[in-house]
């Protein structure tokens, strides 16, 4: 399959502030996520992708054209920006309107493509209200509207699900996924890994500029696993807690801590410490008031990863 | 479960708010350390101002040197009646260190203008754009407080453009002087010329200061400062062409302060016909509207918290 | 689409979108006020104090000093600073940038549609000192009234223009555009010698001083001066139009614009 996306060795910088520092990565067809911590650099990949940067160093190339400047491959980018900025003395319609009209568009069509992009990112009663008195989720569907209503074959969307509502969240997803049976490609940036997972099996981890792990979500999970996890416990017997947590098989080592009271567990397998460790915590009576696992976040993921 | 109310927080706080003022040397110690990062307005702010007070500072020496009989090309030679001739025509064209100060003041006042508008114009107007009112009188701090940090903030860098000028001026008057007469025998001048000096700062920075305290955009708040500035200027100096009525060039900031400082210094100065008390009138009540608004801002600001 | 007809057509779309907003914004709402003080000025100096009897006088001094001078400048930079900048600091540039569009679509629509409410405020300052000052006795000559207006909606062209370069080409391009126009400018144009001829308030002047420069003479405040005819005058202004606009166009094209998020 050929990519949407081709990095090599890519490069950006803000000043002496690395925004990205020697990326080689393919997209290919098919929804991607795109994940790192703040600060990891998407949002500068992502403007690099629509050509609103022009890289300092590399090779990037989107749907086969280098992007900064290419009207003809604007044609068929979608992109929906992180910034809540719109224009604010504009009603939804006229806004996803007139930059439709600004693809070649005439006002009928521009107006029928608007009204249905942004009855697909449910906004059909608010469309003729001022973007001004919208709500922060309304607002960024607006911005989806106007990056998916010329119908583009690649969407770039970065956070896209910041700000939204579980229903709203769910209805992008589901969005998405109609995209993406269409034909489209969509790119998607988050800085949690369970939004992603929700969508799609493969992503591209970035962390302070680089690639750190791409593939499916399962082969970056396994890859993760072999990373033992922590968790911080406090207990009223610590000591009797860790008795009775070391005959677990997963169980890698066990620290009594320098404060009264508390511990720290490393372990193979969280899932099976967290579905295992509450009856032995209670068979043991070692009256457990604590308990700390940070290892859940996308942060301590990439400290895995990154050693 | 035990019904419980947490509604302490929206109480009103009945105890005493403790003024500490030192903490508006904090605030402004802050503002001029982020001032300190602007490349280009430090550029203008230190290039036209330095360029003039070193043509200044070269016209005073000359101007010692030319009543001395002591100019470069002389030195060495006794003074002859042709060269003390020359010299104290040289001297007369020069004119009195006073004119060349306010010469100096005047001829880079725009500049000035400019470099505090552009210092000064964001520092309230910032704040509310930013909302970091919430952050500022969420903690001890008086409005008071607060405006006095900012005023400070804007007042370095007028003094930097007019304050430093006039003293190194001074100073170099003193040093060329004959015997130090200058700093011994006219200190009261260079007390006057600093006075005058930091008066026009203070008038500035609280008059920048109450402009960027009506907008939360900077830019406007520059472009309010420049047409309150310019137009007052110009409009006074057509309307008293046309009208042949001095009154109107008390609408002038700049011909206000010429009044003033032919008052300070003693001196007449051409197309200036009214009194003294007028234009104190003028720039009192222009200083009383800038720190009324400046109240009046604040303390949306601090309720606004 | 090849450039040639997309760019016009572009522009007159941006033009279009944005020429509502512009027309009220707070910026357009303050000039309003700002273009209303020459007429104020005019009817104060004939009605109230003044002599009746020094329409042309009150046209040309209150036509140089305050329209030509400062009003025309002054709206010239707040309108024109905005074409790219409003645009960068709302961080909505995105959106024309990543449709099929030339960049210099969004400058020049956008400059346009500032350029067009500029126009109008100075036409009605303009036009409104004039009808004030026709109606005095010793009213000023058509011609003068034509140069002048003339020259001030030309000024609007430049100093708008001049900013919204700057305002692409800066951060905050807004005080080096008014360093330029109150300061610069004005020291350039009323120092005596050949600096006058960097200042475009030279050229500007030169359109309505009259063949042998009798308006300019009527100006006593102001030194007398040997300005270019009017024609050549134009064609300079002109030519410097032209620059303002390839510069304009072509940093839009070239430069990245980093917005924060």
């Amino acid at each position: 399959m050929s990519a949407i996306v081709l990095a090599e060795n890519l490069g950006r910088w803000y000043g002496e502030v690395v925004g990205l520092g020697d990326l080689s990565v393919e997209f290919e067809p098919g929804i991607t996520g795109l994940v790192g911590p703040n600060g990891a650099g998407k949002s500068t990949f992502m403007k690099l992708m629509v050509g609103e940067l022009r890289p300092a160093r590399g090779r990037l190339t989107v749907l086969g054209e280098t992007p900064f400047g290419n009207r003809a491959l604007h044609r068929h980018l979608g992109f929906c920006p992180q910034q809540d900025a719109l224009y604010e003395h504009q009603t939804g319609r006229q806004f996803v309107r007139d930059l439709l009209r600004l693809g070649g568009w005439s006002r009928r069509e521009a107006d029928g493509l608007a009204v249905r992009a942004l009855e697909r990112v449910g906004l059909e009663d608010a469309m003729d209200r001022k973007v001004n008195g919208y709500s922060k989720g309304m607002r960024q569907r607006t911005r989806l509207a106007q990056a998916i209503a010329h119908g583009p074959k690649l969407v770039i969307a970065d956070e896209p699900l910041t700000g939204l509502d579980p229903i709203a969240r769910r209805q992008t997803n589901e969005l998405f996924r109609g995209l993406a049976e269409d034909g489209c490609s969509v790119i998607i940036s988050s800085h949690v890994l369970h939004e992603v997972e929700n969508l799609t099996e493969t992503m591209v981890l970035i962390h302070r500029g680089r690639l750190l792990a791409q593939g499916s979500v399962r082969e970056v999970r396994r890859l993760i696993s072999r990373h033992p996890s922590r968790v911080d416990l406090v207990a009223r017997n610590p000591r009797r807690l860790a008795t009775a947590l070391l005959p677990l098989d997963h169980i890698r080592t066990i620290k009594l801590g320098a404060d009264p009271g508390t511990l720290t567990v490393e372990t193979d397998d969280i899932a099976a410490f967290h579905s295992a460790f509450a009856g032995v915590a209670a068979a043991a009576g070692a009256g457990v008031s604590g308990f700390k696992s940070d290892d859940a976040s996308l942060e301590a993921v990439f400290d895995y990863l990154v050693g | 479960m035990k019904a419980t109310t947490h509604t302490e927080v929206y109480r009103r706080f009945d105890g005493e708010l403790r003024e500490r003022p030192l903490r508006s040397v904090t605030l402004a110690w802050s503002g001029i350390r982020v001032g300190f990062k602007k490349k280009l307005p430090m550029l203008l702010l230190f290039l036209i101002p330095g360029i003039f007070t070193i043509v200044t500072s070269f016209m005073v020496q000359l101007k010692f040197e030319a009543e001395a009989g002591t100019i470069s090309g002389m030195a060495g030679m006794e003074p002859s009646a042709q060269t003390m001739a020359m010299g104290a025509l040289l001297s007369s064209q020069i004119g009195q260190v006073e004119s060349l100060i306010f010469d100096l003041i005047t001829n880079m006042q725009f500049f000035v203008v400019l470099s505090m508008g552009w210092y000064g114009s964001g520092l309230i107007a910032e704040d509310r754009k930013l909302r970091a009112n919430l952050l500022y009188f969420a903690r001890p701090l008086s409005r008071y407080t607060y405006t006095a940090g900012k005023l400070m903030t804007v007042m370095f860098w007028g003094a930097w453009a007019v304050v430093a000028p006039v003293t190194i001026v001074c100073s170099v008057a003193s040093l060329a002087s004959p015997e130090w007469s200058f700093l011994t025998e006219r200190w009261d001048t260079i007390l006057k010329l600093e006075l005058y000096a930091v008066l026009w700062v203070f008038f500035h920075g609280i008059l920048v200061l109450a402009i960027s305290s009506l907008t939360d955009r900077r830019n406007r708040a520059l472009g309010g400062l420049f047409i309150f500035y310019f137009l007052t200027l110009a409009g006074s100096n057509a309307m008293a062409e046309l009208m042949s009525g001095q009154g109107w060039r008390l609408l002038s900031i700049p011909n206000n302060f010429k009044r003033v400082f032919d008052s300070l210094l003693g001196q007449t100065s051409p197309g200036i016909g009214w009194n003294l008390e007028s234009s104190l009138w003028v720039l009192g009540l222009l200083t009383l509207a800038s720190a009324a608004t400046l109240a009046r801002q604040t303390r949306k600001l601090e309720v606004g918290s | 689409m090849n450039l040639i007809t997309e760019l016009p057509r572009a522009t007159w779309l941006i033009f279009r979108m944005h020429l509502a907003a512009t027309a009220v914004s707070r910026r357009a709402l303050a000039g309003i006020l700002f273009a209303a003080i020459p007429p104020l000025f005019a009817f104060l100096a004939l009605n109230i104090g003044g002599d009746g009897d020094m329409g042309e006088r009150v046209f040309m001094y209150l036509g140089v000093l305050v329209l030509l001078q400062v009003v025309a400048p002054a709206l010239g930079v707040f309108l024109g600073i905005g074409a790219i900048a409003d645009e960068t600091e709302a961080r909505t540039i995105t959106y024309p940038f990543t449709r099929p569009i030339p960049r210099a679509s969004v400058f020049l629509g956008r400059w346009l549609a500032s350029l067009l409410v500029l126009s109008v405020l100075l036409l009605a300052s303009g036009a409104g000192v004039a009808a004030i000052t026709m109606r005095a006795s010793s009213p000023p000559s058509p011609e003068a009234v034509q140069g002048l207006v003339g020259a001030t909606l030309l000024a609007g062209v430049l100093y708008s223009l001049g900013a919204a370069v700057i305002g692409v080409i800066f951060k905050r391009g807004q005080v080096i555009a008014l360093g330029y126009a109150f300061a610069f400018e004005v020291m350039l144009a009323n120092i005596p010698g050949s600096a006058q001829k960097l200042s475009l308030q030279f050229y500007l002047r030169s359109l309505f001083v009259g063949d042998d420069g009798a308006n300019w003479r009527s100006l006593e405040i102001f030194e007398p001066s040997k300005f270019l005819d009017a024609s050549a005058s134009s064609e300079r202004l002109m030519v410097t139009a032209a620059i303002l606009l390839a510069i304009g166009c072509i940093t839009v094209t070239r430069k990245q614009f980093v917005l924060s998020s």
